[in-house]
């Protein structure tokens, strides 16, 4: 794991041993209210993808320190960090293959919330043989952007009725995911219109939830269409539309072989690269050209620019979730000074 | 969070998923291909620890043969993980900056043989300020870069003004040169003889400006898995960084001496007749900038979208493949995928056999 030389509460953050992962408190805490402030305006539930960071700490200013608020989670595993950590209502995204995986949330309590998004009628006869404990479940709809789900309205209705008979499953409602922009109407459209077909078949939808990390400005979720009951988003409390990023990397310049070239100890093993490289937020004049495995590489205008050995930069990660999937702690800032470290409770928790 | 681990003498068709598998047989079979290399060779293995990151699995290759019973390792914490392991020989392949790191390197030193790379006489010169502090001597070697534009002296005379700063320097042992090299897209033999030689002929280059100008070279630490063949028949060479040969990757799958023995197990969680979704996303495989996976034993898969927790391939065939079913990926870039586990599954003849910790995951510093 993570071993960086260990400084005081209080420190100032560019004295952190680095590569570090550093979030802006109050920036986060800004970005949280003002998000659920807005979808509570036009009257959509905010469920947070906490899987985007892992951190229980983060999530529970997102859920505001409501046990019983929902989270959402890609995995059994992450699901089972956050049981552990106190949190009751848990919607999972990864359908349920084998029952061993359903079993395999030793922690579950019987207070506890447990909500199965499935795309398969062979998930269904998974959740069959999972008896002992109540199950609420998410039929998803494929959309555009991710083809993944039950393709016909019939398919819906069938599944359904074939759920009503077990008494341990609860027909939650339904579920797509958006993965960019360009598709969120379109998802919309889709979710909305099994919603109505369900409905004039007198089956009630309680949620029909959007999946949409990207979903991020007030403008944005004004264009979600009526019927949509939730949206579940991971991105929003690291939103930066300035130099005042909420989540970044400190990086130290280790080598400074040529004018214009900076060898900085932040690579891809310590800031993700899967969607771009990041971006270099107190010295606009420089630019990651590429990164290693463990290093990352520089390039300024020398004329405007002296980056020395020892300079600290600040990288703006181009995928949040990644990144901090690659950290045990992060180091929570306040007025530039360390406030404290949380774990990243459900690092690697892949399963 | 520790969560449980597959118990030994399990099936690997009864693994949760995904999980890291090692071949144990590919991989004992690639560290005997270094032994055999090196075992006339005054020239010999220095293992690099960035890949696997277990000093369990860095001491098989030690048993097995072919090295100089050190490894390298990319930082200092990394390196302190080998020390922690039993490995009393590291070589620190990138500079250390920063008293604090420094402070820490220099600790190391008093436990172990410590060597670290230099670029700099700035830098030079604390490290050894430090080292002399704590009462302690840090090898150095010098950087040079020779193809990959990154830290490392550009010249022969800049090597020589760095090597007469750290041999005039009492806290600090001045060891010789070492270099990084890389070969782009799939190389044929003549190709990495080629490159490899020029490469190192660079770095030999500034060690015998160093030498000539009455500083000893002890060492000249270069060339890696796809030169690992090639330095040792080059005059000079004491030792050679490779370490993706271990497990090694698709874009390296030119080298047939070597097997793919690191893979991701995963099951298939949903599929039609176009395309298979599988329970493997990029926080587990890393996928960086487009280079993705493969699929063992069918080229008619590939890998279409990757999200943080799961993949959807494409089809072409008419491959029957059902909900559960397991599929072996082949990984595309095996450090970073490496650095995302706790756990590697050592598996011999499809039953889990041993449970190495990663220990040096997540050592960034």
């Amino acid at each position: 794991m993570e071993r960086p030389v260990s400084k005081p509460i209080g420190q100032h953050f560019l004295d952190l041993d680095t590569p570090a992962l550093i979030v802006n408190n109050s920036r986060l805490r800004t970005n949280i209210e003002n998000t659920a402030e807005d979808l509570m305006k036009i009257g959509i539930k905010l469920i947070p993808n906490t899987a985007t960071h892992g951190t229980s700490g983060i999530a529970r200013t997102q859920t505001g320190y409501n046990p019983k608020s929902p989270i959402f989670v890609d995995t059994f595993q992450q699901a089972e960090c956050f049981f552990q950590a106190g949190f009751e209502n848990i919607i999972i995204q990864a359908p349920p293959v084998s029952s061993r995986k359903i079993d395999s949330l030793r922690h579950l309590q019987d207070s506890q919330t447990l909500t199965l998004s499935i795309s398969n009628v062979s998930h269904l006869d998974v959740l069959k043989k999972t008896h002992g404990r109540r199950i609420s479940v998410l039929l998803k709809i494929p959309n555009k952007s991710d083809s993944v789900g039950f393709k016909t309205h019939e398919e819906l209705i069938k599944l359904i009725e074939n759920m009503e008979t077990l008494e341990h499953l609860r027909f939650e409602g339904l579920i797509t995911n958006a993965n960019e922009m360009e598709s969120m109407e379109q998802a919309c459209e889709v979710l909305i219109s099994a919603a109505k077909y369900l409905d004039s078949n007198s089956i009630s939808s309680d949620q029909r939830l959007l999946n949409a990390s990207n979903l991020i400005l007030e403008k944005e979720f004004n264009d979600i269409p009526k019927g949509i009951t939730g949206l579940i988003s991971g991105t929003y409390p690291f939103y930066t539309a300035t130099q005042n990023t909420v989540c970044s990397v400190i990086s130290t310049v280790m080598s400074t072989p040529e004018p214009g070239k900076a060898f900085v100890d932040c690579g891809q093993k310590a800031i993700s690269i899967d969607q771009g490289v990041p971006s270099v937020i107190n010295y606009p004049d420089a630019e990651i050209e590429k990164m290693s495995a463990e290093h990352g590489y520089v390039i300024f205008d020398s004329s405007k620019l002296n980056l020395q050995i020892g300079d600290k930069i600040l990288l703006a990660p181009a995928s949040y979730s990644d990144t901090f999937n690659l950290y045990d702690f992060v180091n929570i800032i306040e007025e530039d000074k360390l406030q404290s470290i949380i774990p990243t409770d459900s690092r690697g928790a892949f399963k | 969070m520790k969560f449980n681990q597959p118990n030994i003498g399990t099936s690997i068709n009864d693994l949760e998923t995904p999980s890291l598998i090692i071949d144990l047989e590919a991989m004992e079979s690639n560290f005997s291909v270094i032994s055999e290399t090196y075992a006339d060779s005054p020239c010999k293995m220095r293992q690099h620890a960035k890949n696997i990151k277990c000093p369990d699995i860095l001491w098989r290759q030690i048993e097995i043969g072919g090295t100089l019973n050190g490894v390298c390792a990319a930082k200092v914490s990394e390196a302190e993980v080998m020390v922690e392991g039993g490995i009393r020989d590291v070589l620190i392949t990138s500079e250390v900056v920063g008293s604090d790191k420094q402070k820490r390197l220099a600790y190391l030193a008093k436990r172990a043989n410590i060597k670290v790379c230099i670029d700099n006489k700035d830098n030079l010169t604390e490290l050894s300020s430090i080292a002399a502090s704590i009462g302690s001597k840090i090898g150095v070697l010098i950087e040079v870069d020779t193809s990959m534009g990154r830290a490392g002296v550009r010249t022969p005379q800049q090597g020589l003004e760095l090597a007469k700063l750290a041999d005039s320097l009492e806290s600090v042992e001045f060891l010789g040169v070492m270099s990084h090299q890389t070969v782009e897209g799939f190389a044929d033999k003549e190709t990495r003889f080629l490159e490899g030689k020029k490469y190192i002929d660079m770095c030999l280059e500034v060690g015998k400006t160093i030498q000539d100008a009455g500083i000893e070279i002890k060492v000249v630490s270069s060339g890696e898995t796809f030169s690992y063949d090639v330095a040792p028949m080059i005059d000079g060479v004491t030792e050679v960084e490779g370490g993706t040969y271990a497990l090694m990757s698709g874009p390296t799958a030119y080298m047939e001496e070597f097997s793919l023995a690191g893979k991701v197990l995963t099951t298939v969680i949903d599929v039609d007749e176009a395309q298979i979704v599988i329970d493997a996303g990029i926080k587990c495989l890393g996928g960086p900038l487009g280079v993705k996976p493969g699929i063992e034993g069918d080229r008619n898969i590939t890998f279409d979208q990757m999200y943080d927790s799961y993949s959807i391939l494409s089809r072409k065939g008419k491959g029957n493949y059902n909900i559960g079913d397991t599929l072996l990926i082949e990984t595309s870039q095996q450090d970073i995928l490496v650095n995302r586990w706790d756990h590697f599954i050592g598996v011999r003849n499809g039953i889990v056999e041993v449970i190495y910790e990663i220990s040096a995951r997540g050592c960034h510093h």
